[in-house]
């Protein structure tokens, strides 16, 4: 946008909160136009299919886990999208409020509605659930006949093991990011957590033997059904109706 | 008009604003109260938002300068 931004975060706060203020302002005044304006702004950076979970996600996320607002902007979003009709990002703000870092629950919980605290821990108990099973179905899988010395059980049984810890403390789309590597032939696994103010506070990466070529393309075709999958469950973990329902709403 | 939000006047052209937004239109267009405020002549509006939201708004009603931007690092 601006090249006149010293630091991404101010430039990247400004225009979101920009978006939600003339969002506010125009149904308030019957903007129609601005109005949609707007729900763009939102859209390019809010994931609205599976393929755009990894790319559109970093720049909101970083907005929203803030660390010097409060309470914090997921939790305001929460509401406003509410309260403006916009049930369709709700999935998605649910989504990571489910899976933020663990050092950021503690404050999620004092300040999430009651009704809001169980439905992000029942999301996180339905993510976690698809989880094992998806990568599960994703490692067993394997090119048939896989005649490699390499694809042992005991390779799959790390595989499994690693992903597992990066869904259960980062998320879904961590795991997605891991696939993305594997497929550009990287195959250590990374653990960043995004702290405060959107430094990493803490990274571990763990290195793990490689899947015979053949089985890494089933993997990863695997993988990619899965995340479809996911993408539209998404929605039925919050007891939000389909992102078919979702995207023909009407605003006004 | 005059658009009055917090300790801030904003003196905008209404014919520009209306287009914009129905209720600003069905406000101008309507019957005019009474005791309407004026300043040297203009129709002066209190609006409850806040200076930074309001002259946001009228940055992208009025010179499209945010709708068109979007955002990258």
């Amino acid at each position: 946008m601006s090249s006149i931004c010293d630091t991404p975060l101010p430039c990247l706060a400004e225009h979101f909160t920009k978006a939600a203020s003339i969002l506010g302002q125009s149904s308030t005044y019957g903007a129609d136009k601005l109005f949609s304006h707007a729900i763009r702004a939102f859209e390019d950076n809010i994931p609205q299919s599976y393929d755009e979970i990894t790319n559109k996600r970093e720049l909101f996320e970083k907005w929203i886990f803030q660390g010097n607002s409060n309470p914090p902007v997921a939790i305001y979003l929460l509401d406003f999208f509410r309260q403006h009709k916009l049930q369709k990002f709700l999935p998605w703000v649910l989504y990571l409020l489910s899976t933020m870092p663990s050092h950021a629950q503690f404050r999620r919980q004092i300040l999430l509605s009651q009704d809001d605290i169980q439905l992000t821990l029942k999301g996180k108990e339905e993510i976690q659930q698809w989880s094992h099973s998806s990568l599960s179905e994703i490692i067993s899988a394997s090119y048939e006949p896989c005649l490699s010395w390499s694809c042992t059980k005991d390779l799959r049984s790390r595989w499994i093991s690693a992903l597992l810890r990066c869904d259960v403390q980062l998320g879904v789309h961590a795991r997605i990011e891991q696939f993305e590597a594997l497929e550009r032939g990287d195959t250590s696994i990374e653990f960043r957590f995004l702290g405060a103010s959107t430094s990493v506070v803490g990274a571990s990466s763990t290195s793990l033997p490689s899947p015979c070529h053949r089985c890494k393309e089933v993997w990863l075709q695997k993988e990619k059904e899965c995340t479809m999958k996911f993408w539209d469950k998404l929605p039925t973990f919050y007891d939000l109706p389909t992102w078919f329902t979702l995207s023909r709403e009407k605003y006004w | 008009m005059i658009l009055v939000a917090g300790s801030t006047l904003f003196k905008v052209y209404a014919g520009l604003l209306v287009k914009e937004s129905n209720e600003l239109r069905n406000l101008m267009e309507g019957p005019r109260p009474p005791n309407v405020a004026l300043h040297e002549g203009i129709e002066v509006i209190r609006v409850l938002n806040s200076e930074t939201d309001v002259a946001w708004f009228l940055q992208a009603a009025l010179q499209s300068r945010w709708v068109t931007d979007t955002y990258q690092l």
